[in-house]
């Protein structure tokens, strides 16, 4: 499955899983799976950026670790730049790693106290083996200025930063090696509004500078409309739409898009929009709802949705759903508007 | 906290004091430790002698501080060899998780299982009385504490983001120890040996008391007590300095243990926010 073939994908994910068992009693016998994520497909292209949106607990995070092989995968494949990241051994995938990188949620966690700003910012390079020290501690002087902090920093201890300093010592960690693609899970969530809005600048910035592509998971929509140009949305552990950002706040077509649209607060008292609440809560991913996942608080579902689980298809150009409801025919009505 | 700082400082210079002359014993003996003075029999402490003499008319201090040496080299290096054990096992125990970490928490279950005395008592009996086998005991039984430790730490470690972030850098298992891991783990690590070199002369101590330790002539601080029981009403400093100074060293290496573990609590507080 491929959703533009123009040009040559960094990263395509199909039909990717990860489970987790759950063991109980003496023997640790399995008595079940949280199916945290359950069968995505998706790719990207370089310079481009792919948002996933999803409640807490949908699995988002997850993927984004499966993906860089931070776990293990239950089934499916994860090809970047052609190689096959689960068939590489130790070393075929230390050389990969370079090109893949991650930026995490929390500015506080993610930064060893016991190390210097440098020797965080140097580690990759270290552990690659790259250059001698002289030339390790230039280079991070170099990225503490790319990240927008003052390079004489090299020598300070995280815990005399605050949490968007932080988080630019995290973003200058991710760059050390030059990789083409990064994970930002949540880079955004835990930092206060307006500087939020700062490192998604940097972030945008080094996107242009670095020819970076993101994969942007977060569950604040107007975060991810900004950075996108791709969004996918997830449902316990599934992709239930994708298209680019633009027709998807526009036409949104699965109805749980459709809901989380309708969630983002408009500063508008007037507008008189419509707000869909959505009944009840998230289901277990131990146990997923028969059929569609999303039936169960779905205002449209009809019967036929607790039987089946919808096919994640093409329904528009470029606009993938999994939704019956959908008819394949928005095809033609879409292109006349 | 102010009040427990010179406290700290106090058993900080004690400590130090003790392991010096024990170090320099041979030097600062004034007597033999071990030759028989039989003019100065039971000699109540005094000028020539101020720890008094033995009921062979050995000089206490003497013997107090050779037993030192043994007592006190023998809590260091078997604590720093069951640490090093007890690292290494809970480390990869707590890292890679499934049956390895099953093998490791049984064998460190079955260990913590036997009251520690007693399997000492059992392990040594074994043995050839002496240095060694006090040295095998004390570490096959101190390992498992510090595995306990560690496991605990790498377990809550090895999910965290800046482990995480290692690994992506492509860092191995060796890397994200040295790096990570263990410069966390130091400051608990550090409290737990000061305060398991205490248990570790207190057993052997207990273990020289029932003459399964160092055998006489040599003296050791809980033999100084078992041999000086038998005389406690005719010559208590036999009994009383040699105890004195075994409780001595255990209630300072506590405090220091204890005053240790409340800095690091404090500044690791402060680095965490």
């Amino acid at each position: 499955m491929s959703h533009n073939n123009a040009q040559q994908n960094l990263l395509e994910v199909e039909h990717l899983k990860k489970f987790f068992p759950i063991k109980k009693g003496f023997f640790s016998k399995i008595h079940g799976h949280v199916r945290a994520v359950d069968d995505i497909s998706f790719t990207l292209q370089k310079k481009k950026t792919l948002g996933l949106v999803g409640e807490s607990g949908c699995g988002k995070t997850t993927a984004g670790r499966t993906i860089l092989r931070l776990l293990e995968r239950t089934s499916g494949e994860v090809t970047f730049e052609g190689k096959k990241v689960f068939d590489l051994s130790f070393n075929e995938l230390k050389k990969l790693r370079k090109e893949m990188q991650i930026i995490f949620q929390d500015p506080y966690s993610s930064l060893n106290p016991r190390m210097t700003v440098g020797s965080i910012i140097e580690e990759g390079l270290l552990i690659h083996n790259m250059g001698n020290q002289k030339q390790r501690s230039n280079r991070a002087r170099e990225l503490l200025e790319i990240a927008g902090l003052s390079a004489d920093y090299y020598n300070r201890y995280p815990h005399e930063f605050s949490g968007g300093q932080r988080q630019r010592i995290g973003v200058a960690r991710a760059l050390a090696l030059n990789p083409k693609f990064i994970v930002c899970d949540e880079a955004v969530s835990a930092l206060d509004v307006s500087v939020q809005a700062q490192i998604i600048n940097l972030l945008k910035q080094l996107q242009e500078d670095f020819e970076l592509a993101y994969l942007f998971i977060s569950h604040d929509l107007s975060v991810v409309r900004h950075m996108s140009d791709f969004i996918a949305v997830m449902y316990l552990g599934k992709i239930v739409e994708y298209a680019p950002t633009e027709q998807l706040f526009k036409h949104p077509l699965h109805p749980y898009t459709k809901a989380l649209l309708s969630a983002i607060p408009v500063p508008d008292p007037s507008s008189g929009k419509k707000r869909i609440i959505l009944a009840g809560d998230i289901p277990s991913p131990v146990h997923p709802p028969s059929g569609c996942y999303f039936h169960p608080r779905c205002p449209m579902a009809i019967e036929e949705c607790s039987k089946v689980y919808p096919d994640y298809e093409e329904k528009q150009h470029g606009h993938f759903c999994a939704c019956l409801r959908v008819p394949a025919t928005l095809m033609e009505s879409n292109n006349e508007s | 906290m102010k009040r427990i700082s010179w406290i700290y400082r106090i058993s900080c210079t004690m400590l130090l004091l003790m392991t010096v002359v024990s170090l320099a014993a041979p030097l600062l003996a004034p007597y033999d430790p071990l030759i028989p003075d039989l003019d100065a029999v039971k000699e109540p402490p005094s000028l020539r002698h101020f720890m008094g003499t033995d009921d062979r008319g050995r000089d206490v201090f003497s013997r107090v501080i050779i037993g030192g040496q043994f007592s006190i080299s023998l809590g260091i290096f078997s604590t720093a060899c069951a640490l090093l054990i007890g690292i290494v096992m809970g480390f990869f125990s707590g890292y890679f998780g499934g049956w390895i970490d099953s093998m490791v928490g049984l064998l460190i279950n079955i260990t913590l299982a036997f009251p520690a005395l007693l399997l000492a008592i059992a392990l040594s009996s074994a043995m050839r009385p002496g240095y060694v086998s006090i040295f095998i005991t004390l570490v096959s039984i101190g390992w498992a504490g510090f595995a306990r430790l560690m496991r605990g730490e790498t377990m809550k470690l090895r999910s965290s983001p800046h482990v995480e972030a290692a690994r992506v850098l492509g860092a191995d298992v060796w890397y994200i120890f040295y790096r990570h891991i263990l410069p966390l783990c130091s400051g608990i690590l550090i409290t737990a040996v000061t305060l398991r070199i205490g248990v570790a002369i207190l057993m052997e101590s207990s273990l020289s008391f029932l003459g399964l330790g160092v055998q006489p002539p040599l003296p050791t601080w809980g033999g100084m007590v078992s041999q000086g029981r038998d005389f406690f009403r005719s010559a208590p400093w036999m009994t009383l300095f040699p105890g004195a100074v075994i409780t001595l060293t255990i209630l300072a290496l506590n405090i220091v243990g204890e005053g240790y573990r409340n800095k690091y609590a404090q500044k690791s507080v402060s680095k965490v926010k």
